[in-house]
């Protein structure tokens, strides 16, 4: 049964299709969510529009959040969560770059994780495995602690 | 201190400053040569002391010398700190006339002030007014000096302004190749995530629909797409060991050395490699980060590059000297071929095609080498067979 739900904001169909791979070859239980840019990224987690209805988009357990994206890009998803407060929210910053300045600026917008995108296959098996351990076994979300 | 600065030491006897003060010492001597010809002696006493004319009033007395030992003390405390200035400087700026004028003009000034001391209380009326002849003569010198020097000056501060602009133009011009290169490499990796992740699903999700043949012709793509991934990451290396920024400060060799066998530690065990290091290994002037980076691709080398069947052995040495120290990497691999000695720092030479490697390895050490202000090069395996490599540092 796929419950949790990974909202994976992602331009490139490739990528986003080697994700899906990857988490039905390994077996995941995430549920896995695409969106093509922030500003959707943004109206799904806020729930607008097409995304208002809970039940076919569940409010997503962990975002992974490609970088570089056409208009709202995964910096202004960032600023977005720390605007308006959604630190609930974990964030894992899922790009091709690993330029120091982009790290740095990632973290200190409250990203909670920076992935470099790995090119082997296998290491992206592991990645998503670890995702899901980490994210959601170990993981305790504030909304937990809440209850 | 770099090795440049410590080695071409003027004795103090044959600089500028040291032989024109004598000349001037022996023209101020020659000068009360002349007056005593003209019939005045210098240091004749004539008339009354200065005292007289202050009434021998205490106040008036002290308030005169201790005023005037005051200026001349301090101006020849001046002439002296600029003189130590000029000295120090002939390293590093031309020795300039001017220099010694203003110092000329400076501490005579200050003897005018002595002078007014001691005819206080003796009518060394000559002696003074000769060194007010010499005092006038510096100060005029002095100042038709600086006149003629002042489009000299204008030069020199234009050229420095053209010069930061054109170092602060390269550096900007650097800074942009590089995150070009940067982002070159990374924007080739995502078609090939593509490649790679697509021909392994092939593979793994949809056997049955692959001939024998298709799936050898996959697994061909799939060995160049590594190929290709290897050579961009180490693009990618060699991109940021010129990016990093860092400060020259002490590095211990030895911890750089035990990180590098630390990370290299797999390779070492899986090829029986022997590694000879007499430790512990000297300090230098260097970055850590980029030392490992050089002692990593040298180990790895000589580990990689051997004849089949041979037991790789690297024995790292090193000389040190006042300034310097040198590391040599002596292995028993396949050495360097002598007609390739002068091409193997350029990118993508491939000293042995045969074997796994990008070409670049020896390049990120070049690079990381010159960033450090060091040299590196490579002699005749001094046992016949292999390779040596050495670097030198700057002692710490």
């Amino acid at each position: 049964m796929k419950n949790e739900v990974l909202l994976v904001a992602e331009d490139d169909a490739s990528d986003a299709l080697l994700l899906e791979l990857s988490l039905r070859r390994t077996g995941s239980h995430f549920r896995m969510i695409r969106v093509a840019n922030g500003e959707e990224a943004i109206d799904y987690v806020e729930g607008r529009g097409v995304y208002g209805n809970r039940a076919m988009h569940p409010v997503p357990h962990v975002v992974l959040l490609d970088l570089k994206m056409p208009g709202k890009d995964g910096f202004a998803v960032l600023r977005w969560r720390r605007e308006n407060l959604h630190s609930a929210l974990p964030m894992i910053v899922f790009s091709s770059s690993n330029l120091r300045g982009d790290v740095e600026k990632a973290y200190a917008l409250g990203a909670n994780s920076f992935v470099v995108k790995p090119t082997a296959p296998e290491r992206l098996d592991a990645m998503v495995k670890s995702l899901y351990h980490w994210w959601v076994d170990f993981n305790l979300p504030v909304t937990s602690t809440r209850a | 201190m770099l090795p440049e600065h410590s080695d071409r030491q003027t004795p103090w006897v044959a600089t500028p400053v040291f032989r024109s003060s004598l000349a001037i010492l022996a023209a101020v001597g020659m000068g009360i040569l002349v007056f005593e010809a003209l019939g005045i002696s210098v240091f004749r006493k004539i008339g009354m002391p200065h005292e007289l004319c202050y009434l021998r009033e205490p106040k008036l007395i002290w308030l005169h010398v201790v005023s005037d030992s005051l200026i001349g003390g301090a101006y020849v405390s001046i002439s002296l700190t600029l003189a130590f200035l000029v000295l120090r400087a002939t390293k590093d700026i031309p020795f300039n006339w001017v220099f010694l004028a203003f110092g000329l003009f400076i501490i005579s000034c200050g003897f005018t002030h002595f002078m007014e001391v001691w005819v206080v209380w003796e009518p060394v009326y000559w002696g003074s007014g000769y060194v007010k002849v010499i005092t006038a003569a510096a100060s005029v010198a002095t100042a038709i000096a600086l006149f003629f020097q002042v489009p000299k000056v204008a030069r020199l501060v234009r050229a420095a302004r053209e010069n930061e602009a054109r170092r602060v133009e390269i550096d900007q011009l650097n800074q942009e190749l590089e995150r070009f290169n940067y982002s070159v490499a990374h924007d080739l990796r995502g078609p090939l995530r593509g490649i790679t992740g697509f021909s392994q699903a092939l593979r793994e999700e949809l056997p049955a629909d692959l001939s024998p043949t298709a799936a050898a012709y996959i697994e061909r793509m799939q060995a160049s797409v590594g190929r290709m991934d290897l050579l961009i990451s180490d693009l990618l290396k060699y991109a940021s060991v010129g990016r990093q920024s860092f400060e020259l400060k002490r590095v211990s060799l030895d911890q750089v050395f035990a990180a590098a066998a630390d990370l290299l530690e797999g390779e070492v065990t899986q090829q029986n490699a022997k590694i000879i290091v007499p430790r512990p290994l000297p300090s230098v002037l260097g970055d850590a980060t980029l030392l490992q980076v050089v002692f990593q691709n040298l180990i790895s080398n000589s580990i990689k590059f051997v004849a089949p069947k041979t037991t790789p052995q690297l024995e790292i040495t090193w000389l040190t000297d006042r300034n310097h120290v040198t590391v040599f990497f002596t292995d028993n691999g396949l050495g360097i071929p002598e007609e390739a000695r002068s091409r193997v720092f350029n990118m993508f030479e491939r000293i042995h095609p045969g074997l796994p490697g990008t070409g670049i390895g020896l390049r990120i050490v070049h690079r990381a080498i010159e960033r450090l202000q060091g040299k590196i090069g490579l002699n005749a395996a001094p046992n016949g067979s292999g390779a040596q490599f050495w670097i030198r540092l700057a002692a710490a």
